[in-house]
């Protein structure tokens, strides 16, 4: 009867036992789902506005050497064939080369940028576009994340057109 | 009772076993159902603050768009007002103030600007925006900064009334689009500056008055006056990266008898085919839009308080009015252009270099004395040495002139350099020992060289071929045909009447006593 009684213990025991580590189990799931959710809201949030900041220096900083911002290089190199004739006083600037260096120094060989022409309907409502400038690296097939940036090129048009860059980040 | 204690003892270990399972799961639930509440809250907390986080740098992204439209339309705006043939000139100064200017360059750029605004689109699902149009495009400028060169090759422009509001599914962020940029590398105001200096200095109204008499604007005075105002617009900018040109567009001179009151010197003549000026300007800048119709040109009429050439009136000159007149009208409309070779701008047909294009337009009228019965216009009225006017011999006197004449002239010109004058250069005329257009280096009795006035093969006594002043089958001294300084009769004894050797005595003219 001892060994009954004990081994009933025992069962009992190894039932608790069990049942605290299904619910540990239960709960590493639940709080790990939960969690790897969170930090990759974080992850895509943190690229999101390290692309954001780029395209924002894009925009804003001067490239040493032309006092100009790379969306104006590019906008001029969109008129004019690369590199774009800028007078005496600074020559000929290679802004290919110019808006590689820029995305190289942020996201290594991991880019690629494309710049596609808008066509505006009369009624500006519609719009159709066809490639025009491509930099950067070939985008891998197997890309597990790949993020898109969408970068507006206000252009030297009789129309004031925008055109649309689309920035790929892996 | 072994049996009976050790079931007994069993019962109550098994209680307590149980017990304890059911502490553990109701610990373990209780901090699964907090954490889980707790990462709810962490959760949703790092999702809006990533949700705002987008929606700031999208605004930035947006104020960055805007940024770089503003460049582009202050480019096409500069280059806009530069080349438009603003008139600086308008029988005299009229060069735009500076707030005109401004007025002009917010127009030129802020329908840019707004075109830009409504072609900014994102295909972005997210995020939805609107951003409204600008009200202002501010060039921040007064003649302090203007003339201190410091914008010369940089300036400010703001951009301002434009609202951004961005809508996500959760969140929602406003803010005004107020943007200021640097614009580099364009030399607008500093050509503006340089324009505006050389349109106080230069003569060319008083050069299309002194060529009236003689009615030769169109037929080279003139473009001896544009050439040599182009030359002085040059070393006014006195910089070698901007090359001007002047390019006369019309020009007109008649004669016609005159036989209404008398006026001495030069007044406007508002019904001249060329008499248009550009000036209607405004300077109300940054308020709300108004037409603005400075892209017409306006007729000018009645504008003579806006001149500077002398009207007489008639009380004051009447004593001088007798005998007969011709008015004498001319105008004279050019455009000189400078390109600043320096820097490019960025244009819609590619990068351009600024090109500063301003009109200059004189139309004028002035009596001429057609058979002056007292004065000849070489030794007029008063007194044969000291005449008070001609057009040809102005109050000054004629050795020593102060004033501007064409054969008198006040600045440089081709053919009258500013050291001397054609008829009384510095040195002998007849030996001249400096070159002067007219009186070359050689003996101008016998010249050697080329002169417009003695040509090579030439002698001015005896020329063989033509002359300006000595035909070609005439001699100065024993003129054949007619010549503007010697007519067919005897020089000294003129039957006719000649600008230099009237019909009567010039030197003891019948009425002079």
């Amino acid at each position: 009867m001892r060994s009954k009684g004990q081994s009933m213990e025992l069962m009992e025991i190894l039932i608790a036992v069990t049942g605290v580590c299904v619910l540990l189990i239960i709960s590493y799931f639940l709080f790990g789902s939960r969690g790897s959710f969170l930090s990759e809201v974080v992850t895509e949030s943190n690229k999101y506005d390290k692309m954001t900041d780029v395209v924002n220096e894009f925009y804003t900083s001067k490239i040493a050497g032309t006092q100009r911002t790379l969306s104006q290089l590019l906008a001029d190199r969109i008129i004019a064939k690369n590199p774009v004739i800028y007078g005496k006083k600074f020559g000929n600037i290679d802004v290919d080369n110019q808006t590689a260096q820029f995305f190289n120094s942020y996201f290594g060989k991991n880019w690629r940028f494309e710049v596609k022409s808008v066509v505006y309907d009369v009624n500006a409502t519609n719009q159709s576009s066809s490639e025009a400038i491509n930099l950067g690296y070939r985008i891998p097939n197997n890309i597990r994340r790949l993020q898109t940036f969408e970068v507006l090129i206000p252009v030297p048009t009789i129309e004031n057109e925008i055109w649309k860059g689309y920035l790929y980040v892996w | 009772m072994k049996f009976g204690k050790g079931i007994y003892t069993s019962g109550k270990k098994s209680q307590s076993s149980l017990l304890v399972l059911v502490s553990v799961i109701a610990i373990l639930g209780v901090a699964w159902v907090g954490n889980i509440f707790s990462q709810q809250t962490d959760l949703s907390r790092i999702i809006e603050s990533a949700g705002l986080t987008k929606l700031v740098k999208f605004l930035d992204v947006l104020k960055g768009v805007s940024r770089n439209s503003l460049i582009l339309s202050a480019h096409r705006g500069t280059f806009f007002v530069a080349g438009k043939g603003e008139s600086y000139i308008c029988n005299g100064p009229t060069p735009p103030a500076i707030d005109e200017i401004r007025f002009e360059l917010t127009n030129a750029s802020l329908d840019t600007l707004n075109s830009y605004v409504a072609h900014i689109n994102f295909t972005e699902a997210t995020l939805s925006f609107n951003m409204s149009n600008f009200t202002c495009v501010d060039f921040p400028m007064n003649d302090a900064a203007l003339n201190s060169g410091i914008f010369d090759e940089n300036f400010s422009v703001g951009a301002y009334g434009s609202v951004i509001q961005i809508s996500s599914e959760e969140n929602n962020a406003s803010s005004k689009n107020s943007i200021s940029e640097k614009i580099t590398m364009n030399r607008f105001w500093f050509l503006y500056r340089k324009f505006r200096d050389w349109s106080y200095k230069m003569s060319l109204t008083d050069d299309v008055c002194n060529c009236l008499c003689p009615q030769n604007v169109c037929s080279g005075c003139v473009d001896a006056s544009l050439e040599s105002s182009r030359r002085l617009l040059e070393q006014t900018i006195n910089d070698p990266e901007v090359e001007c040109y002047v390019q006369k567009t019309c020009c007109h001179e008649e004669k016609v008898d005159y036989s209404g009151e008398y006026y001495s010197s030069c007044v406007e003549w508002p019904e001249a085919p060329c008499a248009v000026c550009s000036l209607d300007r405004h300077s109300d800048i940054c308020t709300e839009k108004t037409p603005f119709s400075s892209i017409h040109e306006q007729q000018i009429e009645n504008q003579s308080n806006e001149s500077n050439i002398e009207v007489t009136n008639e009380s004051s000159s009447s004593a001088l009015g007798s005998g007969n007149y011709k008015e004498a009208r001319g105008t004279v409309k050019a455009t000189f252009s400078c390109i600043d070779k320096k820097y490019q701008l960025s244009l819609p047909a590619g990068s351009r270099n600024l090109l500063f294009s301003v009109d200059a337009t004189v139309f004028l009228r002035t009596l001429c004395p057609e058979e002056p019965p007292v004065v000849s216009p070489l030794f007029p009225k008063t007194s044969p040495l000291f005449p008070k006017t001609s057009p040809l011999f102005p109050k000054t006197d004629p050795l020593f002139p102060k004033t501007s004449s064409p054969l008198f002239p006040k600045t440089s010109s081709p053919l009258f350099p500013k050291t001397s004058s054609p008829l009384f250069p510095k040195t002998d005329p007849l030996f001249p020992k400096t070159s002067s257009p007219l009186f070359p280096k050689t003996d101008p009795l016998f010249p050697k060289t080329s002169s417009p006035l003695f040509p090579k093969t030439s002698s001015p006594l005896f020329p063989k071929t033509s002359s300006p002043l000595f035909p070609k089958t005439s001699s100065p001294l024993f003129p054949k045909t007619s010549s503007p300084l010697f007519p067919k009769t005897d020089p000294l004894f003129p039957k006719t009447s000649s600008p230099l050797f009237p019909k009567t005595d010039p030197l003891f003219p019948k009425t002079a006593g």
